[in-house]
Formats: C-alpha cells, structure tokens, sequence
C-alpha cells in the first residue's frame, strides 16, 4: 500500500476518526485506526465498538492497500509534519514508512483482517437537517444528560421526529433539557441516542446550512455528511415520557433579561461554589428577583428586575444548574415558571416553544 | 432386637470430654475459671511438655469438704447454680458442672482440697474415671489440681493434639488473657520449671498489662474510664495507640464480667472506633473490660463459653463505639521513630512473650501546642529554664503512668499543688482536655525543613518530624467536615424520582427508620409494594449520588453512628475536596510553616492523615542519646 497526500488533509481526518477512539481499552487493535485505498479515496475508521467513525479524503493512490496505524503516535507524527505532501508506505509486514522531504518514519502497524468492522446501516429514507441546526439543538440540551449510570437510558437523548418537528430530549433527574427545530421531513421517528456519540457528533459537524442525513435502524443510527459517516449503537429502552413531567399549569410567571440575570446568579455564586454547595436562595417579589447565597466567605445579595404575575415565593436552586440553563436560553427574553417552592419550575421562551426547560429545586432545611 | 442402648456414665463423660477439653490449654481455662469462682487471690499454673504430661493449677480459694470433692467428679455437680432460674443471673464463670467430670474422663488427675476450717484435706485420684484412691491428707488451705497423661484412654484423640511447643503457646496466651482478665489474682505461670509470668493481683489492670506485656506498651496505652451508664454497662481497660497496632487481632483481649471472650461484634465495634486512626489491615491493641449486667446476655451457648451473646447488640456496639471513639479523639497521637528502623540489627529477638511489643514505636504522650502562647516567646524562652519546662510537660504523663487509672488520675492534678494553680480555672474541660492543655503551653521551635517535605520541629526534649502534605490535608479535611456538619442539609429533588426494590428485610428497617432519612435529606414515598421512590436525595458539598448513599444508608442503618458506611461515603467526598493540600516537594516559606503548625497543634485535630497514615513522628533526646550509646 503507498500513497501520498498533503499534511493538513490528512491530520484533520486522523483528528476525526480518532474522536471514536477510547483511551483505555483492553483490544489493543482498538487503539488503531484501519486505513484503506480506494480509487482515488483513503478511508480512515476509527471505532470504541460503540461508535465509529469514517472519514474520506482524497489522496493519490499509487498501490492500494489497508493496514492498521497506531492512532495516537501516528496521529502526532503526521500533526506534527510541515503543510506539505506526505508519502505513506506500507510493506508487506504492515511496517509504515512516512516520508516527507526531510523527514522518514518508520512504525509498525498491524494487520488489518481483525480490525471490527463498522455495522453497516442502510440508508433508506434519511431524515435531512441542516447542520447548524442540529448542532445547536445538540450543544443547547446535552448538558443535561445523564453522566452517572444510575439509570443508564439517561446517559443517552432521545431524538425524536414527529412530522415535521425534531425534538432532542435529555434529562438527567435534576433537570430537563428539551430543544425544538423544523425541519420538513414527515416523519416519525424516537430513538435514544448515547449521550457520547451526539456531543461528538456536535463537535465534528460544521456550522454551515449543508445537510446532513439521518437514517436509523433498530439498533443504530448512522449520520452521513458524505465525506464523514458516523454509526453508533442506540441505547436500548423506554425514555420517560417527558411530556407527563413538565408542568402545563404555574402559580407564579416571572419574565427577565437573561444577561442580567446569569450575571447575577454567577456573581452569587461565587460564594456559593467557596460554601462548596452552589445553593442560592431565590426570593421573587413583584417587581425584582433577590438572589442570596452565603457561605463562612461571606454572604451575596443580588438584585435583578424583573415583572412577575402571580405569587410572591421563596425558592432555592443548584446555581450551577440554573446557570447551564441560562446559557443555552442564550440572549432570549425567558418566562420562568414556579408553582411550589419543592416542584420544578420552567424555562419557556416568551413566544413559541422552540425550547422547554424544566429545573427540580434544592430544599434546605432551615 | 433392641438397637437403642442407653450409654454409660465413663462414655457420656468421655464425648463430653470432646467439647470441653479441646486441648490442654482448655484444662488449665476450666481449672482456672474454678480456682477464681472458688474466690482465690492467688493461682499458680504449671505445665511440662505443653501440658500433655503435667498441668497443675493450685489456688488458695475456698476449697472443697471431703464430700463435694467426691461429687465434683460427677457430671453435672456444681456448686454455681442450684437452679434454672440462675442460668440467667450467671455471675460465675462456670456454672454447667460438667468440667471436672469431663476433664477426669480423659486424664490421670489428682485433687488435694482443704476448706479453711478443715484441720485436714483430701487427696482423690481418679484415672480416666475411675477412682484409684480416696483419702484423708494434710495440706494448705485451697485447691490444687494436678492433670497427668492427657488423653491416656483416647489415644484417637491424641492424635489430633498439636506439637508441646503449639500447645504451649496456646497455653500462654490464655494464661495472658486469664492474667488480664483478672488483675485482683496474683498468677505465676509456670512451664518446664521456669516462671514465664507473675502478675502481683494488686487489683491494678496496668501491672497485670506490665506482666504480660512488659514495660514498653505501658507508655503506648490510654485508659479507658469506667463510665457508670443507664443501660447498666461499663467500660473500663486500656487502648494501644495506632502506633502499636498489629497486623492480626492477637493484641485484642475482651472481657465480659472478667469472662475472656471472642466476639466479633465487639472487634467490628473497636475497629470501627479506631478506622481513621490507623492504615488499612491493622488492627488495634485494645484490652477491654465490659461490666454488664447478667441478665443481659447469655453465655450458655458453647461449653468452653468463649462465645457470648448479648441481648441487645446494638445498644452494646454504639456503647463501645462512642467510648473508645471519645477516648481516642481525647488524645492526639505521634508515632515515634522505631528503634529498630534505626537499627535493624541490635535488638535481639530472644522468644520472649514482649518481643512482638519492643518492635513497636516509642509513642510519648503527646499533646498539642496552643496558640494561647506566642512564637516569638518561645525563641527566648527556650533556654530560660529548660528543667522547669521539662518538669511541667512531663508531670502529666507521671500521673498518667504512676497513679491508678480511674479516679486517680481525675484527683490528683488537683491536688498537686504545682500544677494545681493552672488547672483550676479549667475544672469545666473533661480532664484530658487540661492535659492537653497543660501541655499545649509548652515551647516549640522550628528547626527547619528537610527534602522540601518534613518540617522538623524541637519542643522540650523531644523532636518531630511533620510530613507536611499530610498535616495540611487533615486540616483541610477537617476543615471541610466542619463545614458539612454546620451546613444546613440540603435536598436536591429528582424527577423523575429514582425507584428502587428492597427486599422484606429491608423494607421493615426502611419503614422503621424512615426519620432517619429524612433528617439526613432523603424524600422517600412507598411506591407499592417493596418499591420506593426517591424523590429527594441528600447534597453533600454539591455532591449528590441518590442510589449510593440510599443503599450505603439501609445498609447500615442499625449501626448508624459515626463511623458507619455513610459516613464513610461522605468522608470519602469530604477527603477528595482536599486537592488543596500543599504537597511533598512544594516550598513553604516560613510564615506558612509556622502557620500551618499552629493549625495543626489545634485541639482535636487527629495526627493521622486522612488516609491514616501519620502525620508526625517523634525522636525524644533520650532516644538519641541511646542511639548515640550516650547513654545505655
């Protein structure tokens, strides 16, 4: 196998397919990416067993071939090289020769027959959405997922295409996360997508209106940008029916700026992060929002304007929840929703339902 | 054909036999336990051959008329009961009339009794059951039995006997717990012609610890206060301190009303007491007596009644929990530089019972440096008058050492009119707090650092090491648990709740405790059947694992206390919020030195890492000057 291809092609492919790859395993090969020739295409694959990921790139081909590079060094070496042409050889005891003009390596690589392959989904009938959309859907709702195993099927989203709406839900037990978009698709679609395999996806996709294509099976999803597929393995099970769990009703609805208001929440939280419990208490009056936290440092008092209808209450949070919320609002005017100080309340754009937000208080004894 | 035959007398006295003599060394125990229910104030145990050829144990107790002593070889002959109704009041040790018989059984044994108002006392022989001889000779008062060729007419049983030198030890061992056990009897022990221990049965715990143990650990042991209690049990004893801690549990003798007993539950009580104080895999040195009343427990559940069982193992394992915890976080501890890590070579290992204990660590009674006196008096006041300073830090430890344990050490700091000015003022602090403090104005003087990690520090006559990553981590640590404990308990909800299955057993002890869970943060409702929803769970410093600490709750919920699993749990989240801590290797100047010293010679603070490793070792000037062979 021999080919030749310019640095930064190469290195940001190798990028790519190394965001499958785990650092700890037990299957040596697994650390490795399988790289083969095609006419006129390499093919890197990179792959934890749970995710994996292919990436193209055009490259001149002069002996075709396939061999397994050991990702991480050969990841650097090629990173490491100037932006110019790279020559790969590979003999035929898979050692891999990399030649620049003034630079020669040589690394053993590994045979390529036991490398897994990638569990090919069929691409019929994909879902299209445009990539910044999906994106922002993605980075706006993954902070919520579930990180313990506690209940596994939280550690996933689920996504969900019903006609023309996509839906990503995450929900970890202290709060919820749900993110609309429109897309024309017609239609029905929810499966649970590992927490891992969606931010890694947010992080490769570019923030551009190109499409990309969804298509699910029954246990995997694939995501094709046609230079770069990812399949991943689906989290098997029921998802809470989320709907059931946000509140339709409130007693009190209060509408802030939501720059003032995370500058307060984080100023006060300053103190609550040294009482190393990030406990503020939120007193909503009718016309300002008072934010307190204290701990043995000192005590914060914060004030914020706001309009309110409804009842007067006191209500204390997690701020670092509260603020991860805050910010993927982004600039939006927010209703908050209260009902009770020990029932969630809710993060509701002013007009329409592009998002849901759904936050579980603390309850301090004192 | 009739199969069922009823056995005789010799063959019921001989498989009784097997449980009660194991081994010689359960001879000497039933013998010794009758010689200290026959009221004797002295014993002499004598053994050859590890008690397979010769046992005799002698007592100058009561004795016995010619008669009883006939009748004390049958089974079930005891004067310690008279009926079933005492079996529930036992303040004897034995009480089954079954020892004597079953020992004659299986021995050539020989008694010589007199009661004391007797002008003359018996000699009874009795081979395997058998009497050989009965008659009327002239001797001491008391009872001397003597128990020849174990096993004669058992030879299957012989087999299984282990070696003299295995029987022996196991024969000193017991004769160290009976002499522990039993500090008001004077005990010489006896083996081949040489006296291995004298105890002097002056009634003083300590002496009989001198007997067994020699004079090393004395320096290395906390009393233990009898404290009178409402649900009529008591502790009294001593504590080894970390530094003396052992590798298996031989160091550990319990007693119930004077009983030697094992028992599991008082172990995991201790240990649990000592968890932070020592490294994992070492167990503490720990005698301890526990008064209680009769009637609540039972020791008639094996023949040799080394077992016990307590009618109420709870309240008994908090009991001791609490005691033992408050006396060890009474006294700050310092492991001192072992000789031998010095010099390998030079102590020489004869096979000696204290051999074990002279590997151990010098541990001076420590104590800790107030902030009460200022640094900068020190530097000067040093040299001022070094024998006065001396004579005051050491003071406390005499009382500790000379006077009797209980009262004693409460009375005399009062009376000594030396140190009786100071203390007065600090009759409100529990003793040991003036103590400390009586220590704590002691000098110190930083002599510098050595490896960028151990500050050397010079105070009296003595010198420590602090290794100071450890030091700052247990102050942070500690530092960080008060916080917790002075926080509100804060409740993070869940939705959706978490729903967990318990089994039946833990249902009952979740439906029984279920204030408990709640005052600790958790929201729990019945979710049908043996199902529960979590709908709260506690935060502990913003950190939060519902399942975890549910399970680590109910799981040790009976023994909920200080130092159960949960509150291991939470420690564990309180030790990794000290990331803080300086480490080995970072350069401290000398205000944070100083100030990190102050910090640490708070009270209360124990000297031991959070891990449990040490946070300081001691050298005094006197281990020097051994080392330098100034002195011998």
């Amino acid at each position: 196998m021999k080919f030749t291809c310019f640095q930064k092609k190469l290195s940001d492919s190798i990028i790519i397919a190394q965001k499958a790859i785990t650092p700890r395993t037990t299957l040596p090969i697994l650390e490795g990416i399988l790289m083969t020739t095609y006419k006129g295409v390499l093919k890197l694959v990179g792959t934890d067993l749970n995710l994996g990921i292919e990436c193209f790139l055009e490259a001149n081909i002069i002996e075709e071939g396939a061999v397994v590079v050991p990702s991480r060094i050969f990841g650097d070496i090629i990173r490491k090289m100037p932006n110019s042409m790279i020559e790969v050889e590979v003999d035929s005891n898979y050692r891999i020769s990399i030649k620049t003009e003034n630079s020669h390596f040589t690394i053993q690589g590994v045979k390529p027959d036991e490398y897994p392959e990638l569990k090919y989904v069929e691409e019929r009938d994909p879902i299209e959405i445009q990539q910044n959309l999906l994106k922002e859907m993605i980075q706006n709702t993954i902070f919520a997922v579930a990180t313990d195993e506690t209940r596994p099927i939280l550690t996933g989203a689920l996504f969900e295409v019903k006609e023309d709406n996509i839906n990503i839900v995450c929900l970890d037990g202290y709060r919820l996360a749900l993110k609309r978009g429109m897309v024309a698709n017609n239609k029905n679609i929810s499966v649970i997508i590992p927490g891992k395999t969606l931010s890694e996806v947010s992080r490769i996709i570019d923030n551009s209106d190109d499409k990309i294509s969804i298509t699910v099976d029954e246990k995997h999803v694939l995501f094709d940008m046609g230079y770069i597929r990812i399949v991943s393995r689906l989290l098997v099970g029921e998802f809470l029916n989320y709907t059931q769990i946000i509140p339709q009703e409130h007693k009190t609805r209060i509408r802030a700026d939501i720059g003032t208001l995370y500058d307060a929440i984080e100023r006060a939280s300053l103190l609550a992060r040294e009482g190393k419990n990030n406990l503020i208490k939120l007193t909503l009056k009718e016309d300002r929002l008072i934010i307190n936290s204290n701990s043995e440092v000192g005590a914060a008092h914060e004030e914020v304007p706001i309009t309110l209808e409804g009842n007067e209450m006191t209500i204390a949070f997690n701020s670092r929840y509260f603020m991860d919320i805050l910010k993927a609002v982004g600039d939006e005017e927010v209703c908050i929703d209260f009902t009770t100080n020990v029932s969630p309340c809710v993060f509701r754009p002013e007009d329409g339902d592009n998002f849901t937000y759904l936050l579980l208080p603390v309850r301090t004894s004192v | 054909m009739s199969r069922i035959l009823i056995l005789d007398d010799n063959t019921i006295n001989q498989i009784a036999a097997g449980e009660v003599v194991e081994r010689p060394a359960s001879i000497i125990k039933e013998l010794v336990e009758n010689s200290i229910d026959a009221l004797c104030t002295s014993i002499t145990i004598e053994i050859e051959d590890g008690g397979l050829r010769y046992i005799r144990v002698t007592d100058n107790g009561i004795g016995m008329s010619h008669g009883d002593a006939l009748k004390s070889l049958e089974r079930h002959a005891t004067s310690k009961i008279v009926s079933s109704n005492d079996l529930n009041n036992i303040v004897t040790l034995g009480f089954r009339g079954e020892a004597l018989a079953s020992i004659a059984a299986v021995t050539k044994m020989e008694i010589i009794t007199r009661e004391k108002d007797s002008i003359s006392g018996s000699q009874i022989i009795n081979h395997g059951g058998d009497l050989v001889s009965n008659k009327e000779i002239g001797c001491p008062e008391g009872t001397t039995i003597i128990v020849r060729d174990l096993f004669f007419n058992v030879p299957a049983r012989l087999k299984f006997v282990k070696s003299f030198r295995a029987e022996t030890a196991h024969i000193s061992r017991l004769v160290e717990k009976l002499i522990l056990g039993n500090p008001k009897i004077s005990f010489r022990y006896i083996n081949n012609g040489r006296i291995v221990y004298y105890s002097p049965g002056d009634g003083q715990l300590k002496n009989s610890i001198f007997s067994v143990y020699g004079r090393d650990i004395i320096d290395h042991i906390l009393p233990v206060h009898p404290i009178g209690d409402s649900r009529s049990i008591s502790l009294s004893g001593f504590l080894g301190k970390p530094a003396i801690a052992r590798k298996n549990r031989i160091g550990q003798s319990f007693f119930v009303n004077h009983r030697f007993i094992k028992s599991g539950l008082i172990e995991a009580s201790i240990e649990s007491a000592y968890k932070t104080y020592l490294t994992a895999n070492l167990f503490p040195w720990v005698i301890l007596n526990i008064n209680i009343a009769p009637n609540k427990i039972d020791v008639n559940i094996h023949p040799a009644k080394t077992e016990i069982r307590f009618k109420d193992e709870k309240a008994v394992s908090e009991f001791i929990r609490q005691q033992i915890g408050s006396v060890l976080a009474g006294t700050p501890y310092i492991p001192a530089l072992g000789k031998d890590s010095f010099k390998p070579h030079i102590g020489k290992n004869d096979k000696d019972q204290c051999d074990d204990m002279e590997e151990g660590y010098q541990v001076e009674a420590f104590s800790s440096i107030s902030s009460e006196e200022s640094i900068t008096d020190d530097v000067t006041g040093q040299s001022a008058d070094p024998k006065k300073e001396v004579g005051k830090a050491e003071s406390p430890s005499k009382i500790f050492l000379e006077e009797e344990p209980t009262k004693a050490y409460i009375a005399s700091p009062i009376e000594d009119p030396e140190n009786g000015i100071n203390r007065a003022k600090e009759t409100e602090f529990e003793l040991r707090d003036s103590y400390q403090k009586e220590n704590a104005t002691s000098h110190y003087k930083v002599i510098g650092r050595i490896f960028t990690t151990y500050i050397i520090v010079e105070r009296d006559s003595e010198c420590f090491l602090i290794d100071q990553h450890a030091a700052h981590e247990r102050i942070l640590f500690e530092k960080y648990k008060n916080m917790f404990s002075n926080q509100a308990i804060i409740t993070q909800r869940l939705l959706p709740p978490i729903i967990v299955e318990v089994t039946h057993g833990e249902q009952l002890i979740l439906n029984e405790s279920m204030n408990l869970f709640q005052s600790l943060g958790f929201e729990i409702d019945s979710f049908g059947g043996r199902t529960y929803a979590i709908r709260g769970t506690p935060v502990v410093l913003g950190v939060s694992n519902p399942k975890a600490f549910f399970h680590g709750l109910l799981d040790d919920v009976d023994s909920f206390t200080q130092g159960s699993n949960y509150e291991l749990m939470i420690e564990d989240i309180i030790r990794m919020s000290c990331k803080k801590a300086v480490k080995a290797g970072d350069i401290l100047t000398n205000a944070e030195v100083y100030a990190l010293l102050d910090a640490l010679m708070e009270d209360r603070i124990p000297l031991t890492c959070p891990h449990g490793r040490p946070i300081m070792i001691s050298l005094t000037k006197t281990e020097l000057e051994k080392m330098f062979k100034r002195i011998q």
